[in-house]
């Protein structure tokens, strides 16, 4: 888990390659200006993710935000117009973490029902370890703010893209109706916020293989999905099998 | 107006009143025989009832417009005619109001919806029959497709719930194909919660992009994609398409 998702105070030491930059040396320094800035950002945008977790979107202000981050609000404004434009960059900077994220899982499988259940495991890793891209990921269960709503629909519309390839690799996929990715990618995350909602970010990997069989059924058909969400197409095991 | 009876496309019963009707009240006979003595010669449950229904329907414009974040009393009170004083006298606030359009535009979508249901034969009809129903109401109505798609997630707590209750009641009709499932599998657990918010993600997406008069041409695809994990691809694209179903020998 990551340190102090739930204490906005001085971050302690971090795993290697997490997102949230150290807080800068106080007083006098000799870092360079764009490293400072970009700092900032980061710390502003991670801060932001964890505020969000914490308050919700309506009772968020900037007050939590800079605290949170640790940053001023002069900082603050330097980078934002607002509350609004600052989640919505929080959320599209989670979203572009977990699109990258799923291209590199996929890579490192043949073929495309294992490339998903890859994308799914990585995907449920990084929001387990950090409740803040979990939030922001599944926004819309959290937004109260119709405009953030519409940015989520947009970055949904990527995750949809993604999935549509399966058309091409698999029996029924060129038998689907047009609305089929939409209806899964919407259905998924906003089960997973619900999930996120209810303080269960943590425990989402063991939604993998459930997931997994829900998102493959339309291409593969019950039983074959069933059987790779559980691993038992011969390939890498999936951690768990459903019931 | 299409009056033609052979016409498919027009089914022959006029629509269902919306679900803010406005109840007429006689017309004034004269210049001044306004609003001041309307109250004397109707009964007060009519009056409040029309009130209150002009502003419910007044909220759901408003929102639609702006977002319900950046919808204001004032903008609810443009939207429905009435005087601020007469909303308060109806609605603590804004969320209030908005809840019980919610709540009222829901009940009515599915009144509307069951009725459609008798009649409609077996699961798999009924879930067509029911996506008809819905998307050709909502299509004859965006505003209020907006408000129970996208906007009441923005009132908080009480509008996840009650996206909830009505995703829960969704998965409910879903759920009844688990038994018209042929063969022995049976699928996720979670699947008629999965469908159901798919369903809904959906419509949010074509009411956003402005596509809402439009919803009705989605109930091919989206009948299909709701019965599909029960029947197959071929017997839910059949039903979908409200074909009949291929002769046994």
């Amino acid at each position: 888990l990551t340190a102090g998702a739930e204490n906005p105070g001085p971050p302690g030491p971090r795993p290697a390659g997490a997102p949230e930059p150290p807080p800068l040396p106080r007083g006098r320094h000799r870092l360079p200006f764009e490293f400072v800035v970009e700092n900032q950002r980061r710390r502003l945008l991670t801060g932001a993710a964890r505020a969000l977790g914490e308050q919700g979107y309506a009772a968020l202000t900037i007050k939590h935000i800079i605290a949170t981050a640790g940053v001023s609000r002069t900082t603050f404004y330097a980078n934002f117009d607002d509350k609004r434009d600052c989640i919505f960059a929080a959320h599209r900077d989670a979203f572009e973490r977990l699109v990258a994220l799923i291209m590199r899982a996929c890579a490192t499988e043949r073929e495309w029902p294992q490339k998903v259940r890859a994308a799914v495991s990585a995907s449920l890793a990084l929001m387990d370890t950090e409740p803040g891209v979990a939030r922001l990921i599944t926004l819309n269960a959290l937004a109260s703010d119709t405009m953030i709503a519409r940015g989520v629909v947009d970055s949904n519309a990527h995750l949809v893209t993604l999935l549509r390839d399966g058309r091409r690799h698999t029996p029924f996929g060129p038998l689907l109706p047009d609305l089929a990715e939409e209806g899964l990618i919407g259905g998924l995350l906003t089960i997973l916020g619900a999930r996120v909602l209810a303080g269960e970010e943590g425990t989402l990997a063991e939604l993998e293989p459930e997931i997994v069989w829900l998102l493959l059924t339309p291409y593969l058909g019950l039983e074959e999905a069933r059987r790779v969400a559980r691993g038992e197409d011969g390939t890498a095991a999936a951690p768990a099998a459903p019931r | 107006m299409s009056l033609s009876p052979a016409d498919p496309a027009s089914p022959p019963e006029p629509p269902p009143p919306g679900p803010f009707t406005i109840l007429p009240t006689p017309a004034p006979t004269s210049l001044f025989d306004g609003a001041p003595d309307a109250r004397d010669r109707f009964p007060r449950e009519v009056l409040d009832r029309n009130h209150r229904n002009r502003i419910l329907g007044g909220a759901v414009a408003a929102v639609a417009v702006h977002g319900y974040p950046d919808t204001s009393v004032a903008s609810i009170l443009a939207a429905a005619g009435v005087s601020r004083h007469t909303f308060y006298a109806q609605f603590p606030d804004k969320e209030a109001c908005l809840l019980a359009a919610y709540d009222r535009g829901l009940a009515w979508l599915e009144q509307e919806v069951s009725a459609a249901l008798l009649g409609a034969g077996d699961w798999a009809g009924q879930v067509r029959a029911a996506t008809v129903r819905a998307l050709s109401l909502l299509a004859s109505d965006p505003a209020l497709a907006r408000l129970l798609a996208t906007e009441i997630l923005c009132l908080g707590p009480p509008g996840r719930a009650r996206r909830r209750q009505l995703v829960d009641r969704l998965g409910l009709l879903l759920g009844l194909g688990r038994a018209a499932a042929p063969g022995s599998h049976e699928p996720p657990p979670t699947l008629e919660r999965a469908l159901a918010h798919g369903a809904i993600a959906v419509l949010d997406r074509e009411v956003a992009a402005g596509r809402g008069e439009r919803l009705a041409q989605l109930v091919p695809d989206l009948a299909e994609f709701l019965l599909a994990p029960y029947l197959g691809h071929a017997q839910a694209r059949r039903v979908a398409a409200a074909r009949p179903a291929p002769r046994n020998r």
